[in-house]
């Protein structure tokens, strides 16, 4: 009977493992879009989720010793990130002249990323246009309902994992939640 | 026909938590089941777009140079050094411009002497000075003394 490997870790032969975190080059090629995706989202300036998916990335391997194991390695590249994005926005109240939208992930532009193979011009429309409003709203979101939203819709982690990131309980994750959506969905009252 | 869902019940669908009632309504209720069709396929739609994005974005490297932290403090100095130089410059030529264009303490002084005895006094002077110029040319042979004498009475009147 084979004893299960903890999580992290990665067999070698012989029976030894070595840390996932060891590899960086592996790692950032596992989850480096993963968490780009999510920072990029959470800030909305690109050069900025460019730059605090790197450090992300630095702090892992710099702190990998005390990484546990009691997670997977991708739920401790997200607290890393969360907490990153976090410190982030609260020096842009410092550093707002920087805020330009030069480099802002632009809405309209993620609307071309649809998938072409829709039914119709017209569904097209349609769908590009939910894209664009999802976008806007998420954009006045509250940071926490904004992280929740990302990382449940967009990375499709469950709510315990989203608690554990966030350091929350599960009851405000949700309230979290219910808030995100009833933005968006009053927003699409408006319009469906 | 019953109630429509609630939100809660809807985003609680929505995130996967199945309950018999709610399954029930939303077998009998168009409304309620278009409603979250169309939110389940918008946000579906919305994760696309956003993995095509990232994935689209890793392939193109739209910064060839990383450009170093420090170098953002080197240009907030370099920032900072100009805006000093510009200052002290607009400073030094707004305070010419205020010494040069302060008025001559005249007016308000002026007018408090511009009173009746000065105004006499100076008729006075101009009178005597007009007296003077009348009298021609003094002789070559004329004694200094005149000339002092009408001095003198000068500044006794």
């Amino acid at each position: 009977m084979t004893t299960p490997i903890p999580a992290g870790l990665i067999a070698l032969a012989g029976g030894e493992h070595i840390s996932e975190l060891d590899d960086v080059a592996e790692l950032m090629r596992l989850y480096r879009a993963k968490i780009f995706r999510f920072v990029a989202f959470s800030v909305r300036d690109f050069d900025a989720a460019e730059s605090i998916t790197q450090d992300c990335f630095l702090k892992a391997h710099n702190t990998r010793h005390q990484f546990r194991g009691d997670c997977s390695v991708s739920t401790w590249l997200m607290r890393i990130a969360f907490n990153l994005v976090r410190d982030h926005t609260k020096t842009l109240k410092f550093r707002f002249w920087k805020n330009i939208q030069a480099t802002a992930v632009n809405v309209d532009e993620l609307g071309h990323y649809l998938s072409s193979n829709a039914s119709s011009p017209e569904a097209q429309f349609l769908a590009r246009e939910r894209v664009e409003l999802i976008q806007s709203t998420l954009d006045k979101l509250s940071e926490k309902q904004r992280s929740i939203f990302l990382m449940k819709f967009i990375e499709d982690l469950d709510l315990t994992e989203i608690g554990e990131i966030m350091d929350m309980p599960l009851q405000t994750v949700k309230t979290h939640l219910y808030r995100a959506v009833a933005a968006i969905r009053d927003r699409f009252g408006a319009t469906l | 026909m019953n109630e429509h869902l609630t939100h809660q019940e809807l985003t609680d669908h929505l995130l996967g938590t199945r309950s018999a009632t709610v399954e029930a309504h939303l077998a009998s209720c168009s409304a309620c089941s278009k409603e979250l069709y169309q939110f389940r396929e918008s946000l579906g739609t919305f994760r696309t777009a956003v993995h095509n994005w990232s994935q689209a974005e890793r392939s193109v490297q739209r910064h060839a140079l990383p450009v170093p932290r420090s170098f953002d403090w080197l240009l907030v100095g370099a920032m900072a050094v100009v805006l000093l130089t510009f200052g002290l410059l607009f400073w030094g030529d707004r305070s010419d411009n205020s010494a040069q264009s302060q008025p001559t303490p005249t007016p308000q002084h002026v007018t408090v002497e511009n009173s009746l005895a000065q105004i006499q006094e100076d008729n006075e002077l101009l009178s005597n000075i007009n007296q003077e110029l009348s009298e021609g040319l003094p002789a070559p042979m004329q004694p200094l003394q005149v000339a002092d004498s009408g001095t003198t009475g000068k500044s006794s009147n």
